[in-house]
């Protein structure tokens, strides 16, 4: 009988994390890159509660709701902002948001 | 047994991950990230924080993929553009990235502590619960939850200033 020892947690933990930094990396689309963020800290937050579980103390979940709490606000303003943008250039491709360019 | 439910529900997650940064539909990708949501919520279970799984399912795919879901209504077809290729040097940075990644973890790996007995948990039954939460929340921690308080105040008044298309209107004016 094999028991889950908190290296598994970690490693599903680093691969959501790593999931979500690919995304972020090689997608264009603005609204699939936020959504690749909040994998991110999802990842981070599976590692907080991890090794909250792994001390015996709660202090990793509290944790993990302020940054649910940071994520909310994240989406909030960040979807606001892309839609701000996507009025303005017509597009949510970051590549063809090329206003700065010299 | 332990392990299957962590194996399944780690599976549920991984896949949803998978398909969340590879459907071409955005819409798509925020329903794939809410089954990986759903499935990180059965791993909180499996760890004992059962109000933070709750909370990962009413909050998290509840709350913020309904935002999600009506930005993506909102722009409608036209967020579905076909994207063109990336640069190709940022898929290999990405993996240079991922690679230096590794070695922290490996290193994070070699110290993981063994996992405290479940007898050994502080306050035994109310671990992980609303009232062990509110403990630690409400003694310890009470001024940076009153500081994420604010922060969502903050945020909830700059979407509703940029979402009134003011900055944007004057923008296009010039």
């Amino acid at each position: 009988m094999m028991g889950v020892e908190l290296s598994y947690y970690l490693l599903l933990a680093f691969v959501l994390f790593a999931l979500g930094l690919v995304g972020v990396m090689i997608r264009r689309n603005l609204i699939i890159m936020l959504m690749s963020v909040e994998l991110m800290l999802n990842g981070a937050n599976l590692a907080l509660v991890a090794y909250s579980r792994a001390r015996g103390d709660m202090d990793g979940q509290v944790l993990a709701f302020f940054v649910m709490g940071l994520a909310a606000a994240e989406a909030a303003v960040g979807l606001a902002l892309l839609i701000g943008v996507y009025r303005h250039v017509k597009t949510l491709d970051v590549d063809k948001m090329t206003t700065l360019k010299g | 047994m332990e392990l299957a439910v962590f194996a399944v529900f780690a599976l549920i997650a991984v896949v949803g991950a998978v398909a969340t940064i590879s459907w071409r539909n955005p819409i798509r990708s925020a329903l794939s990230l809410v089954i990986c949501l759903f499935g990180l919520a059965g791993i909180y279970v499996t760890l004992y924080a059962h109000f933070l799984a709750a909370m990962q399912i009413l909050v998290y795919a509840g709350a913020i993929m309904v935002l999600f879901a009506f930005a993506i209504m909102m722009l409608g077809a036209e967020a579905l553009e076909r994207e063109a290729k990336g640069f190709p040097w940022l898929q290999v940075l990405s993996g240079v990235v991922i690679a230096l990644l590794v070695g922290k973890f490996v290193k994070a790996l070699w110290s993981s502590p063994p996992l405290a007995g479940e007898q050994a948990l502080v306050d035994g039954e109310t671990f992980g619960t609303v009232s062990g939460i509110a403990q630690v929340m409400m003694k310890q921690f009470l001024l940076p939850f009153e500081l994420i308080s604010v922060l969502l105040l903050v945020a909830v008044v700059v979407a509703v200033m940029v979402g009134k298309n003011r900055f944007f209107r004057e923008e296009e004016k010039r």
